[in-house]
């Protein structure tokens, strides 16, 4: 009755948040992953990029490692795009949970 | 019953902010998928380099497997993996299929095959998801294919223009179906990479037969002057 509609709950969720730890623990997981998988793929973009200056700009052959300078660009704006969103959604979760 | 109803508004609200978390989560673990392009800047004629790049990125999925294993077989607490779907709760995660996926397409396809197969997986999957959520799927077809073509059209840029529009088109229509269609016994993040890498294979084999040179590589080993 109070639940009707779309937001409906299934007696599965109900069931898994009724489960004492299950909520911390989850959330635990993914604050764990948080600095590898927003760290790692910066760091690579970062490395295709100082590749490309490397070996490329500095030594005139930038055609030759244009591709690593673009792949490099394509990674990090990307892990921007979502990053953010997610790092929000992380502090929103939190502050709601203190 | 105003207690029942204030219990019940917190518990939707936990769910909500659960479900939040875990949709941003899942397109972070898409994204950080493609680090593993890593293996590419990594030299081979360093011993010790080169036994972690043969070797790692298997180590890395049999672990995975064993802890999908024991997690499917009920050892593990489904509670501990973030980000998991309801119906992947009795089935294979759809993390090891993108894990396959990408140790297949690092050990047995060239580079120029793999790497945009790769990116469609890590950065196009999670566009098209967002512009799926927002627009309508007409949208998700047309954005998902101008978007795996860039990848392509970035990877092949050294070969002929000819080639290069023969395998961006191509590439790029097999990493829209691989999103968009759907199997009951596979996963779409395995099809988005395998579809495509397939197909480029065989263009790959035909390309002397086509009057084309390969085109160089993308990535170049020895980052840091290794």
């Amino acid at each position: 009755m109070f639940l009707g509609g779309k937001s409906k709950m299934n007696k599965e969720d109900m069931d898994f948040i009724k489960k004492g730890n299950n909520y911390s623990k989850l959330i635990r997981t993914e604050i764990l992953f948080t600095p590898i998988l927003i760290i790692l793929p910066i760091t690579v973009s970062i490395l295709l990029i100082f590749d490309w200056y490397m070996r490329g700009f500095l030594e005139n052959n930038t055609i030759m490692y244009n591709g690593e300078l673009i792949i490099g660009i394509i990674i990090l704006i990307s892990n921007f795009f979502f990053d953010i969103p997610f790092i929000k959604s992380l502090k929103a979760f939190s502050k709601k949970n203190n | 019953m105003g207690k029942v109803i204030k219990k019940i508004q917190d518990t939707k609200r936990i769910i909500n902010s659960i479900d939040f978390d875990a949709h941003w989560y899942r397109r972070v673990f898409h994204t950080f998928g493609a680090s593993f392009l890593i293996y590419y800047m990594l030299p081979t004629d360093i011993y010790w380099i080169n036994f972690l790049k043969s070797w790692m990125p298997l180590i890395i999925v049999i672990i995975v497997i064993f802890l999908e294993i024991l997690r499917l077989k009920g050892k593990i607490s489904s509670d501990h993996f973030f980000g998991l779907r309801v119906y992947e709760k009795n089935r294979v995660g759809s993390y090891i299929f993108f894990a396959v996926a990408i140790l297949i397409l690092l050990r047995f396809f060239p580079q120029q095959i793999a790497i945009p197969c790769i990116l469609c997986a890590c950065l196009a999957d999670p566009i098209m998801g967002e512009i799926r959520k927002r627009f309508r799927i007409k949208y998700v077809y047309i954005s998902g294919f101008l978007i795996c073509m860039l990848f392509f059209i970035v990877t092949w840029y050294k070969a002929d223009v000819r080639l290069l529009l023969i395998t961006s088109i191509i590439g790029a229509i097999g990493a829209v179906i691989g999103e968009t269609k759907k199997f009951w016994f596979i996963d779409d993040d395995f099809m988005i990479q395998m579809i495509p890498a397939i197909m480029l294979l065989i263009i790959w084999f035909c390309i002397p037969y086509l009057g084309f040179s390969y085109p160089d590589p993308i990535i170049y080993q020895g980052v840091f002057g290794w």
